[in-house]
């Protein structure tokens, strides 16, 4: 007998994939943080040398790297997985978040202090991320 | 621009999933492009043409023109 909900099937499917796209770029998100504080206690505990109590400059490029390299291969798989009208609003997101950085980093950088900076970059593709995946068209 | 895709759609029993599966774009772009907010790409518009075994110009008609 033939499937005449071939469609319905295939369409479910393709959204759960572009979900668990966005639900890992989230979680690599919300985790850097976390990796970044780990990396550092544990480059200290296992006697790290630490300038004036400053880090050494390859520890905090490794994190962005990382999660750069991570953000934006998923970011791409996700584009992948979109179709013409979800890259749009990809676009769109990312618009958002260009918007956040350009505003928000300047005046966290003057400030000095680099949580803030670190905050604003995740709170960004944050946003680009929710302006993405918000509850569409019903 | 007006379309006839909902009722293409209606006629053939689909929902708006079975469509976007059919089409393999989201059931989201299908909603946008029946309720004139998103004007599908003509690769797209095209792949409709073929699903519903139609001209485009009987499936989309342009505001300019009407």
């Amino acid at each position: 007998m033939p499937d005449t909900h071939w469609g319905e099937h295939r369409a479910a499917a393709r959204q759960r994939a572009r979900v668990r796209w966005i639900a890992g770029i989230a979680a690599v998100l919300i985790a850097s943080p976390f990796a970044l504080d780990f990396a550092a206690r544990r480059y200290v505990a296992t006697g790290g040398n630490t300038t004036d109590g400053h880090f050494p400059l390859w520890l905090p490029l490794a994190y962005w790297a990382i999660v750069i390299a991570v953000a934006l291969t998923g970011v791409y798989r996700l584009h992948r997985a979109s179709d013409e009208f979800e890259r749009r609003r990809l676009i769109d997101g990312f618009a958002a978040s260009g918007l956040l950085l350009g505003l928000f980093v300047p005046p966290a950088i003057f400030v000095g202090t680099i949580n803030s900076v670190m905050l604003v970059w995740i709170v960004a593709l944050f946003t680009g991320l929710a302006v993405f995946a918000r509850p569409r068209l019903s | 621009m007006k379309n006839r895709l909902k009722v293409l759609r209606a006629e053939r029993d689909w929902s708006q999933a079975e469509l976007a599966g059919r089409l393999d774009v989201s059931r989201q772009a299908v909603n946008a492009i029946e309720t004139g907010k998103h004007d599908p790409s003509l690769p797209l518009a095209f792949r409709m043409s073929r699903l519903f075994a139609l001209p485009i110009e009987a499936i989309f008609e342009d505001d300019d023109h009407g």
